[in-house]
């Protein structure tokens, strides 16, 4: 008789039950909810709320857009402020066009927040290399590494190492997911739409610290107004000496009273990501997922 | 999450990247769910299509309060019970167990053979539906008794109870197989 623990950590740690949704289904599902999505939008525009829709674009849209593209832009390490005033080394006005100009950027991010089981705080982190074309993660729980994941736009290739499980798979990245691969670049590294929304977010500059043996400058911004949380928090820490971010921590509660932060460190600047160099290596003894 | 909120409130606002981002990102736990409770590829789809269509007919009066992922999967395990109280039936899609196990193996499931994985598939599909309900929201799902309890209207021990009796079900049919 097996015990019963024997069928909880099969399905839970094993995930034996979980399955993949086919391309098929995919589109299926997605089709519709988005036909949904553009339906509801139109109808909107069209008769119920003119006048509130062509006010929202003209002012405080620009605002809230604006403060969802920074804070998104923390979140995935491309930070960039200007137009912050600075008595010593940070010139921030550069710092944007640092960033923009590097040609690929390396990271590391760790977080918590809400209240789901699934979350690995305080035990995991994950390592990013990122440049227009490639991107990995690596996941780590533990100080061990157990997930990879590789997309290559150019090549459209995709590659998934479980290195928990000495299992991988190679497959195509379809037309769709390539596409909006794409346009999730572009917006987050747009950075005249960075520009624009620092000017709207209210901001102040921080005292020179030494983080990690660096120099840095920081700026921080708790300017919530339009943002989905009641209070929040973001601090963006540039070195002085190279003019590139170093440290991005951001810290918010939502309506729930549920504190989400997100630390993103270890940052490397202007390095050139060949899809070769970051593609993962598969070991030879890690079989082939059917 | 933080990333959560963000892609929220921009679908709110009628981003249609941020609302396929949440469905990649919660397809396969909410696929998953579905076909675990219902044990029918065709209904799982239904269940996590409608589920979506929901969402983003109410996003505009929708208030996120826990984890967006908590979220969906609650509003999965509902239309997955009401799509079983609607059949009357206590155990469903018994006779489709072919048709609802997919060849698919995500790296974990490999770590046990095709046959342990289709009997455990099995007899959790036989389980009584409001123990299997527990057992596949807390194991899978990975929803506490207490957020399970809550969604549900029933007392945390009612729910405690159920996924005790779910499990020691769940051995019985297992040994029973082995016994043949």
């Amino acid at each position: 008789m097996k015990p019963i623990d024997s069928f909880e950590k099969l399905i839970r740690d094993l995930h034996v039950l979980d399955i993949n949704t086919s391309a098929e289904m995919d589109q299926r599902i997605l089709h519709e909810t988005l036909k949904v999505q553009k339906e509801l939008k139109q109808t909107k525009l069209a008769g119920t709320q003119p006048d509130i829709w062509r006010k929202i674009m003209k002012s405080s849209i620009t605002k809230l857009a604006a403060a969802a593209v920074i804070i998104t832009a923390i979140t995935l390490g491309l930070f960039e402020f200007i137009g912050t005033g600075s008595s010593s080394g940070v010139v921030w006005a550069e710092v944007a066009q640092k960033v923009e100009a590097s040609p690929g950027v390396i990271w590391r991010a760790r977080g918590t927040g809400s209240r789901d089981p699934n979350d690995d705080w305080p035990n995991a982190y994950k390592i990013t290399w990122r440049s227009p074309t490639v991107t990995r993660t690596d996941r780590y729980r533990d100080g061990q590494i157990y997930r990879t994941l590789y997309f290559n736009l150019e090549a459209r290739t995709e590659r998934w190492v479980a290195h928990d499980a000495s299992k991988y798979v190679k497959k195509a990245l379809s037309e769709e997911l390539v596409r909006r691969m794409r346009a999730d670049k572009d917006r987050w590294t747009d950075p005249q739409s960075l520009v624009n929304c620092c000017l709207a977010l209210k901001h102040h500059a921080l005292d020179q610290k030494m983080i990690d043996g660096v120099l840095c400058e920081g700026i921080e911004t708790t300017d919530s107004s339009g943002l989905p949380f009641k209070s929040f928090t973001a601090r963006g820490w540039v070195s002085v000496e190279t003019g590139y971010p170093v440290l991005v921590e951001v810290e918010a509660v939502d309506d729930g009273g549920i504190c989400h932060t997100t630390t993103l460190d270890q940052f490397q600047w202007n390095v050139d990501l060949l899809p070769e160099d970051v593609e993962p290596e598969i070991p030879a003894d890690y079989e082939p997922l059917e | 999450m933080i990333e959560d909120k963000i892609l929220l409130w921009k679908m709110k606002h009628g981003s249609s990247d941020a609302l396929s981002r949440i469905y990649e990102k919660y397809k396969s736990d909410l696929f998953s769910l579905a076909n675990s409770l219902l044990h029918d590829l065709n209904a799982a789809e239904d269940v996590v299509h409608d589920v979506f269509v929901s969402f983003v007919k109410s996003a505009d009066e929708f208030q996120l309060t826990g984890s967006l992922k908590g979220y969906l999967l609650t509003c999965v395990a509902n239309l997955s019970r009401d799509r079983v109280r609607a059949r009357k039936r206590s155990s469903i899609g018994m006779n489709k167990t072919d048709t609802a196990i997919p060849d698919y193996k995500t790296p974990s499931q490999a770590l046990i053979s095709a046959e342990e994985l289709h009997c455990l598939r099995e007899a959790i599909a036989k389980i009584p539906y409001e123990q299997r309900e527990v057992v596949i929201l807390h194991l899978q799902g990975r929803r506490t008794f207490r957020q399970i309890a809550e969604s549900q209207g029933i007392a945390v021990g009612t729910i405690q109870s159920r996924y005790r009796y779910g499990l020691e079900k769940l051995r019985s049919l297992l040994d029973g197989e082995v016994e043949k």
